[in-house]
């Protein structure tokens, strides 16, 4: 998956209509909420076979972590 | 993982009752900040809908009465053939005695029957088919009544609340030398027994004044009260989607079955999320299961495995043979599933009953003062 696919994807998952950047701050989005945490964990087993809990999602501050923890 | 084989379980009845007070989930576009988006989003991601709760004075063994009435009316039962009564649920009406007893009182069931609670939430159902398939395949009992129940709306945790719809569930298990084989297989980890807990309910923090207003503010963002259930999202979904594919895979070895070979797998209904993501990983295609019984009646815990043969299976077991995956998985954690044959079974359909009228809280402090200081006879 390439970044711009991931953040294509991660705009989805967010239902948002205005794209993302990977400098965005997380805590800044209106749909980053409890919801959108369980659907992206769901996106990072399903296409990384990588398991998140609630301590990683504490350390992710902007988009780029997320990708960082994708590893792409 | 505990694994079973029986040849002698037979499932020959099915009947489902949820209280008939539907609620939309458009109804509270205030627990969205009245954002119709937001609303909208949480519908496609958990797949929210309607769901069904009961109201005052009505409770879970309340619907376990309604549904084994019809179970016992419908399919005639003879009520001296039944050997033992065994009722899921985590809300009895009384701490002590279980459940069981209330039920085998209103069934009028012989004293020849004997009666067993077990304290098993989502995964529940296979856990209790797998008690009464173990009591058929030793020959101790030919028939058994298996009940379970639950509710939420005690609960003002409206977060979690929304996800929840009340429901029982009766089921006919009986004895038959000539049963197609089911297969269980059955894990738990205590490590996560407080992912989902109730804290102060038991002899642990017995509910006191010290507990009944203490709010307290959840890493998730949710107020809540300890006594009231708590639920670790994540963490429920992380368990969920780690274990029980595994130990799908693992029956289906087991069983020497495909997934292809499945006709329906009826998994817990937690939310469409989970769902999907536990089917895809066991190997099954869409068209193999469903999460429209989350959209359509909530999760019912204990009771969404046979929720799902009664909302979309009911046709396809009355009049033919179905091999089905039943899977569920949740609070304890505890994780469950089975393959049985569903053949030619009665099955009521989910069964929509008012409970009007029912006793109030003055009515049973009244009752129970009665009954104590000899001024009553029992009439519960």
């Amino acid at each position: 998956m390439t970044r711009a696919e991931f953040l294509a994807e991660l705009q989805d998952i967010l239902q948002r209509d205005e794209p993302l950047d990977a400098e965005m701050v997380l805590k800044d989005l209106p749909e980053w909420d409890s919801l959108s945490i369980m659907a992206v964990a769901g996106f990072f087993d399903k296409e990384f076979s990588k398991t998140l809990n609630f301590t990683d999602f504490e350390s992710f501050i902007t988009v780029e972590d997320l990708m960082a923890r994708a590893g792409i | 993982m505990t694994k079973a084989k029986f040849t002698k379980m037979r499932i020959s009845g099915l009947s489902l009752v949820v209280p008939d007070y539907p609620q939309s989930i458009d109804d509270h576009l205030d627990h969205f900040d009245h954002d119709p988006a937001k609303l909208a989003r949480a519908k496609k991601i958990v797949g929210y809908g309607t769901r069904y709760t009961s109201p005052p004075g009505c409770t879970p063994t309340d619907l376990c009465t309604a549904a084994g009435r019809r179970l016992i009316d419908e399919m005639k039962i003879d009520l001296s053939e039944i050997d033992a009564l065994i009722c899921i649920m985590q809300k009895p009406d009384f701490s002590q005695p279980g459940s069981s007893f209330i039920l085998h009182k209103r069934f009028n069931l012989p004293k020849s029957c004997a009666c067993l609670d077990l304290n098993q939430g989502c995964p529940g159902f296979v856990y209790g088919l797998w008690v009464a398939g173990s009591l058929l395949e030793s020959a101790s009992c030919r028939k058994i009544l298996l009940l379970t129940g639950d509710y939420y709306d005690s609960s003002p945790h409206l977060c979690n609340r929304l996800l929840f719809g009340d429901a029982a569930a009766a089921v006919l298990v009986e004895y038959d030398a000539s049963a197609a084989p089911s297969f269980f297989n059955l894990g738990a980890d205590g490590n996560c027994y407080d992912v989902i807990i109730n804290p102060s309910s038991g002899a642990r923090l017995p509910i006191r004044s010290d507990v009944l207003d203490l709010v307290v503010h959840d890493k998730q963002g949710d107020d809540l009260k300890l006594i009231d259930g708590y639920l670790d999202g994540l963490e429920v979904f992380n368990f969920s989607i780690r274990e029980v594919p595994p130990n799908v895979t693992e029956l289906f070895d087991y069983a020497g079955v495909a997934p292809g070979d499945i006709d329906f797998a009826a998994f817990h209904q937690a939310n469409k999320q989970i769902i999907d993501h536990i089917a895809r990983k066991s190997g099954l295609n869409k068209d193999q299961y469903s999460s429209l019984t989350f959209s359509e009646y909530g999760n019912q815990s204990s009771v969404s495995v046979p929720g799902v043969i009664a909302h979309i299976l009911k046709d396809r077991v009355s009049t033919g043979r179905l091999k089905v995956l039943l899977c569920g998985y949740g609070i304890g954690a505890a994780w469950a599933s089975c393959i049985t044959d569903l053949d030619h079974i009665y099955c009521s359909g989910i069964i929509k009953e008012k409970f009007d009228h029912m006793r109030t809280r003055e009515d049973e402090i009244s009752f129970w003062v009665k009954r104590i200081t000899g001024a009553d006879h029992d009439q519960s």
